[in-house]
């Protein structure tokens, strides 16, 4: 937040978010189930199960069917980096340089079940490749060090042509998808359900005029919270999202569905195409880079 | 989020009174920082930038996006690196679609209340080697 008027805005909010959080702890004994302490919960999982329609990993239209669609995201992005670093080792250079890869979910299509669970931000951790790159001796990691960029450049480029070619398949058809999923936000049954959003929220405790205005105020909270308390903050914080984003999700999810059917009607050969292709696609490419779809569970 | 004040409501609430409080005055912020970046996926460590540490902002806006492909789509999330865990984190909106374009502060918000000096990178769903600006 940069403009004085937001500056403004963000005074108030500061002062008014300080003292909510001084009357709570001037209220012992107040009645407010998401902010109590959150129960240890065992860290999310994988699962290597399918959905029946493959579509379904490619057009999600409900918060858990979004599982298949992470897992997919961070499969084909694997792909890339077994590409990229075989492509090292077998120049003898180290393999580009990548921050690790994450299962992350989508704004607007929330997983409140996942999130009521585990947070915000927290997720199953990506599985390694069964298959990875040996390590380099010494020597030619000495050597590696000394290579020049554009052995790397050539190596992260053979990574996301590989990407690429997995990926060209069904992004077309997903980016049609999401493009419409997002226009939702504007749909006049969503907007009234989210219109009540900041309401359910300051009763929990938590003020934000809009969604985004809450991540804001839950990466706040989990910012100051000592290392010992963080992940019951954020499961305080993911319960309070899931229990006001429901009636969203009540209104958005059945309109996403009924979006999806018609989607699939004004696309059938895209359609078809993918539900014959995708899932003997992806099996090929597990058994060549040594990889294996998993997907992100509650 | 302007830092001089959530530092001041911090003090605050860690001294945990019970005193009546009010909106005080605030010195006059600096500028904002933006910086371009390309996303992630095979970038590596090329699109990579630190949190300002001599900016007022505390936040990591998206103020401008264009896809590689030319798809004038794409889904982007703020990653920040945790030095003391030696991990990274994705921020809580987690992936948020935008269309190619320049947007004003606080319309995408990738990440809020970033630390001065935090690593962070954007992470696009498709095409890494998107053109973010961030201002931070």
């Amino acid at each position: 937040m940069t403009r004085p008027a937001a500056r403004r805005r963000f005074a108030v909010r500061a002062a008014a978010a300080a003292a909510v959080l001084l009357l709570a702890a001037c209220s012992a004994g107040a009645d407010e189930p998401d902010s109590a302490p959150a129960a240890p919960v065992t860290p999310a999982r994988l699962t290597h199960t399918l959905p029946k329609d493959p579509l379904t990993m490619v057009l999600p239209a409900t918060g858990a069917e979004t599982r298949w669609t992470q897992g997919l995201d961070v499969f084909v992005q694997q792909v890339g980096r077994v590409t990229a670093a075989a492509c090292a080792r077998d120049r003898g250079t180290e393999p580009p340089a990548a921050v690790p890869l994450a299962y992350i979910r989508f704004f607007d299509v929330p997983d409140l079940a996942f999130v009521a669970r585990h947070g915000l931000s927290e997720s199953a951790e990506v599985p390694r490749p069964t298959a990875s790159p040996r390590p380099l001796p010494a020597p030619r990691r000495a050597a590696a060090r000394t290579a020049r960029s554009g052995s790397v450049r050539n190596c992260a480029d053979e990574g996301t042509a590989a990407v690429a070619a997995l990926r060209d398949t069904y992004a077309p058809l997903q980016r049609q998808w999401l493009t419409q999923v997002a226009a939702l936000r504007r749909d006049p049954a969503v907007a009234r359900a989210l219109a009540a959003l900041p309401g359910c929220l300051a009763g929990r405790g938590v003020p934000a005029r809009d969604e985004m205005a809450f991540m804001a105020r839950a990466e706040e909270r989990e910012s100051t919270a000592g290392p010992a308390e963080l992940p019951a903050v954020e499961r305080s914080m993911g319960r309070t999202y899931a229990t006001c984003m429901r009636p969203v999700e009540a209104v958005r999810e059945p309109a996403r569905l009924r979006l999806r059917d018609r989607f699939l009607t004004a696309h059938p050969d895209e359609a078809y195409e993918l539900r014959g292709t995708l899932v003997p696609t992806l099996h090929t490419a597990e058994r060549r880079y040594g990889l294996r779809l998993s997907f992100p569970a509650p | 989020m302007q830092k001089a004040l959530a530092a001041g409501a911090l003090a605050l609430v860690s001294a945990a009174t019970c005193l009546v409080l009010a909106p005080a005055a605030s010195a006059a912020p600096d500028a904002c920082t933006t910086v371009t970046l390309k996303t992630g996926g095979n970038e590596g460590v090329g699109g990579t930038a630190n949190k300002s540490s001599t900016s007022s902002c505390s936040d990591l806006n998206l103020v401008y996006a264009h896809d590689a492909a030319g798809d004038g789509y794409d889904a982007y999330a703020g990653r920040l690196y945790h030095s003391s865990t030696g991990s990274w984190k994705t921020c809580d909106a987690g992936y948020i679609g935008v269309l190619d374009g320049s947007y004003a502060v606080d319309r995408y918000v990738l990440c809020t209340d970033v630390s001065d000096g935090t690593k962070f990178t954007v992470a696009s769903k498709y095409d890494s080697g998107d053109t973010v600006k961030i201002t931070h």
